[in-house]
C-alpha cells in the first residue's frame, strides 16, 4: 500500500494519506486507552492471585 | 495476566483491588469503572440498575470458603458439621477475616460458628489478619493452626495446605463476573478486557490460583 502511494499520482497519494490517517485514528481508538478497573480478583501480594470478597 | 493484555492491545490497565461490597456500593453511587469484576449477583443487580452495560458481562470463575492448615500439619476431619465443630474446638487458635471489616468469608464464618453453637468458644481464640490480609500468613507464623478464607486467598500463601471446603450446607460458593460500565468512554477496550478474562488462558490462570471453573 505504501509503495503504491509513493509511486502513484497526486490523487492516489492524497487518498492513500487519508486511508493511513484513518487507520491511525482507529488504532488510537482501539489501543492506548487507560481502562479503569475495579476488581475483587487480583494480585494482592508478590505471589498470589487472590479474591478479596 | 494484566501485562499480557496490555502488550496485546496497547491499552493500559488502571486496577484498584477491593471488596465486592465496597465496589458495588461505589457503582450504585455512580462511581462505575470501565470494567468491574465482582460477584455475579452484584453484576446482575448493577446491570438491572443501568450501571453495567447489558450484554457486556461474563462469568469468570467460582470460589468456595475453605479450611487450611500449615503444610505438613495433621489435617483435621471436616467431613461433616459435627466433625468441623470438633476440629475447631480442638484447635489452639483459629484464623479468619474480621467479620466487622466486611469481608465475605469472615461474615459467613461467623454465621457458621453461630449455627454450630460455638461462637463464644471460637471467638475467645480467634485471630484476624490485617485488613485485606491473608489468613494463611497466620498459619505460617504459627499464630493459628486452622484458617478459614476463600480458597484462592488461602492458596496464595506459600506453605499453606487446603484441607477442603466447609462441609455440606455450611459451605458457600461465590461466582465472579465482569461487566463494562454502561457509560464507559472505553467501551470497546472494556469489552476486549472482559473477553480476555474469559479466555482459556485466563481461565487456566484462575484455576492455577485456587479458583474453580465457572
Amino acid at each position: 500500500m505504501l509503495a503504491y502511494i509513493i509511486v502513484g499520482d497526486d490523487t492516489t497519494r492524497t487518498v492513500g494519506a487519508l486511508v493511513i490517517l484513518a487507520i491511525g485514528v482507529m488504532a488510537q481508538a482501539a489501543s492506548g486507552a487507560e481502562i479503569k478497573v475495579y476488581s475483587t480478583i487480583g494480585v494482592k501480594s508478590a505471589g498470589g492471585l487472590g479474591a478479596e470478597i | 495476566m494484566a501485562p499480557k493484555f496490555e502488550k496485546a492491545t496497547g491499552n493500559k490497565l488502571n486496577i484498584t483491588w477491593g471488596l465486592i461490597s465496597a465496589f458495588t456500593k461505589k457503582a450504585q453511587e455512580g462511581d462505575v469503572p470501565d470494567v468491574l469484576v465482582v460477584s455475579r449477583a452484584s453484576i446482575d443487580s448493577l446491570t438491572k440498575d443501568g450501571k453495567i452495560a447489558a450484554g457486556s458481562d461474563a462469568t469468570l470463575a467460582k470460589s468456595v470458603f475453605a479450611i487450611a492448615v500449615k503444610r505438613g500439619a495433621p489435617k483435621p476431619d471436616i467431613s461433616s458439621a459435627d466433625a468441623l465443630k470438633t476440629a475447631l474446638l480442638a484447635a489452639r487458635a483459629v484464623g479468619y477475616t474480621d467479620p466487622a471489616a466486611g469481608g465475605a468469608s469472615g461474615v459467613h464464618f461467623a454465621k457458621v460458628l453461630e449455627r454450630l453453637g460455638i461462637a463464644a468458644d471460637i471467638k475467645a481464640k480467634s485471630k484476624f489478619p490485617p485488613p485485606a490480609g491473608f489468613v494463611g500468613t497466620l498459619l505460617i507464623s504459627g499464630e493459628v493452626d486452622i484458617a478459614i478464607q476463600s480458597k484462592p486467598e488461602l492458596a496464595s500463601t506459600e506453605g499453606v495446605e487446603i484441607v477442603g471446603p466447609l462441609p455440606g450446607d455450611l459451605g458457600s460458593t461465590t461466582v465472579f463476573a465482569a461487566g463494562v460500565g454502561a457509560s464507559s468512554p472505553n467501551n470497546e477496550a472494556g469489552k476486549a478486557l472482559v473477553k480476555f478474562l474469559s479466555s482459556p488462558e485466563a481461565q487456566a490462570a484462575f484455576t492455577a490460583h485456587g479458583f474453580d471453573p465457572p
